[in-house]
């Protein structure tokens, strides 16, 4: 089929060069109109990306209804499926966990599509007798298959939770034993920390408005003492950091 | 207090000092380096100089505390064990960053992580010396310095069998107390600094070391940590640590670590407007400057100090 050939401006990659050129002049000689275009180009990128998972899944299908080899499908079903297992792991051995849990759900909901495409376009693609070895080979293991994207995600999350050392886990184990509380030297001063045990674990269980989390003197005087051994400044140090990561991705702290 | 959307005051004035610190972060490009001696043992005084320009600034002490005296005398002191230290100096180092860690405020910290770690390796250290707790802690702990070996002053001058002179006979026996910076011991899991400050002080022959009535690993807080707040509570909380010297008696309060030094110098200075009944009748001081003051020779000149000073540095404004 011999496509009709187009005139220059009418192909799309002349078009975007050219968005992409008018773009940088309006910036360069009307900054104020081309902070104002912002919203536009928003919503071109918010249009792209709602549209993203539902052309992977599209092309995927389209991707293996084309192909002729049918060992080749199989071969890029199983590709898929190592891929999305490789980068579940390197995720898992990424740190922070939140850039671990973000890869691992990206990864496991990329290869859940990928797995679904391949698996409904099988059938449909194929004469039932030239499915060959490809179904031979699925069909004992299809229940394990089917949930393996699934319990890859599972496996990531749980991985990524960290339940016995994660600071919910252990304050809500603490058993109030109130050592803290007889060292905590703030709770000896500051009134609205008066009564429950040391600050930080009064913040954690909300018990007061969540001022005491800026007075807390990181001194670790509670460490020491906590049988548990609750490190609550490490605690202070992720809270506060929250805190002021929201005010910096709203634009800076108020004068 | 104010209500904000991050939920009722959570947002802290910072002082003048801290906007000057994390705009200093932001410029990572690396100046001109001139040090004098060129050595693998490297000295980091710290914040020191604009802990003084701040308390000058702030009205609160001038006239007593004097931060920068603590600088004059490691380098006394580590010249008396042997040691003509690299000084790493404020012109081409930035802050450690322990404040704005504390603060929450990561990505300045990361910046100066970044930009001190590039000079450390680049000038190639092999021994890190600091006079400065949280210093200590933060270079040691949050850095990730490998193959640089961060000590506390106190830990390297014993390792290195610093020794005191015997003292005049007519030296009256003073009482010494030390306070515990919790940065450099209760956080330490390794390397905490318990012992070589007492062991140094023991050293004094005229002076008896009294512990306060909480030390070592259960020493109260001197009240005010990463220069969060300074209000009336965290006042009442040096008052209790400083009326704690008053029950042994001591003539000294010591300390390792210089915002101790700044808290309890202030208190000391507000004390001071009654004369004849002061509530605290003993001296502040660093450990250091207790130390090279027991030392003969003079204080440092030279190096990036200034040529011409033959003493340390007056107190306060007038230094």
């Amino acid at each position: 089929m011999a496509a009709r050939k187009l005139p220059l401006y009418r192909h799309l990659y002349f078009q975007v060069v050219c968005a992409i050129l008018i773009g940088i002049l309006l910036g360069h000689f009307y900054p104020t109109l081309a902070v104002k275009m912002q919203p536009l180009g928003e919503a071109f990128i918010k249009t792209i990306k709602m549209l993203i998972a539902p052309i992977i899944f599209c092309t995927v299908v389209h991707g293996i209804a084309s192909m002729n080899d049918m060992k080749k499908v199989g071969r890029v079903g199983l590709k898929a499926i190592i891929y999305f297992e490789v980068v579940t792991t390197l995720a898992l051995m990424r740190r922070p966990e939140s850039t671990a849990r973000k890869v691992s759900t990206w990864a496991g909901g990329l290869g859940l599509l990928a797995f679904l495409g391949f698996y409904f376009a099988l059938p449909v693609v194929t004469k039932p007798a030239a499915l060959g070895w490809v179904l031979s080979v699925l069909w004992p293991n299809m229940n394990t298959l089917v949930f393996l994207p699934i319990f890859g995600i599972l496996t990531a999350w749980m991985g990524t939770r960290r339940p016995y050392s994660s600071y919910e886990y252990l304050l809500n184990e603490c058993y109030q034993c109130g050592k803290c509380h007889t060292v905590c030297p703030v709770t000896k001063v500051e009134d609205d920390a008066l009564g429950g045990l040391n600050l930080v674990y009064n913040t954690f269980k909300k018990q007061h408005d969540g001022v005491p989390l800026w007075t807390c003197l990181a001194c670790d005087a509670c460490s020491a003492v906590c049988p548990l051994d609750i490190q609550y400044s490490d605690y202070i140090l992720e809270e506060r950091a929250k805190v002021h990561a929201k005010m910096a991705a709203d634009g800076g702290q108020k004068e | 207090m104010m209500d904000t959307e991050y939920g009722p005051g959570r947002t802290i004035p910072h002082p003048v000092m801290f906007r000057v610190l994390d705009s200093e972060a932001d410029d990572l490009t690396v100046p001109e380096i001139k040090v004098e001696h060129k050595s693998e043992f490297a000295y980091y005084p710290g914040c020191v100089d604009y802990y003084d320009v701040e308390m000058q600034f702030s009205h609160m002490n001038y006239g007593d505390t004097n931060h920068g005296i603590i600088f004059d005398s490691s380098v006394k002191l580590l010249r008396a064990v042997g040691i003509q230290p690299m000084i790493l100096d404020r012109s081409f180092m930035k802050c450690c960053g322990h404040d704005q860690l504390w603060q929450g405020k990561i990505d300045v910290f990361e910046r100066m992580r970044e930009y001190n770690t590039k000079i450390i390796k680049m000038l190639g250290v092999k021994t890190f010396i600091t006079s400065c707790a949280e210093g200590y802690r933060t270079f040691r702990l949050d850095y990730k310095l490998d193959g640089v070996r961060v000590v506390h002053i106190t830990q390297f001058l014993y390792e290195r069998g610093l020794r005191i002179p015997p003292q005049p006979e007519t030296a009256k026996r003073i009482r010494v107390a030390f306070q515990d910076p919790c940065r450099s011991g209760r956080q330490m899991p390794l390397g905490a600094v318990f012992e070589e400050p007492r062991e140094l002080i023991k050293r004094v022959d005229n002076a008896d070391l009294v512990e306060l009535k909480t030390f070592r690993a259960d020493a109260q807080c001197c009240g005010v940590a990463q220069m969060m707040y300074c209000n009336d509570k965290t006042k009442g909380l040096t008052r209790k640590r400083m009326d704690e010297a008053v029950e042994v008696q001591a003539d000294y309060l010591l300390t390792a670590c210089p915002k101790c030094l700044t808290h309890f110098g202030c208190l000391h200075h507000e004390d001071k407007w009654r004369p004849g009944e002061e509530r605290y009748p003993y001296k502040v001081m660093d450990i250091t400057q207790f130390l090279a003051e027991r030392l003969p020779g003079e204080y440092p000149t030279g190096s990036n100090i200034d040529a011409k000073r033959k003493e340390p540095p007056l107190p306060g404004r007038r230094g």
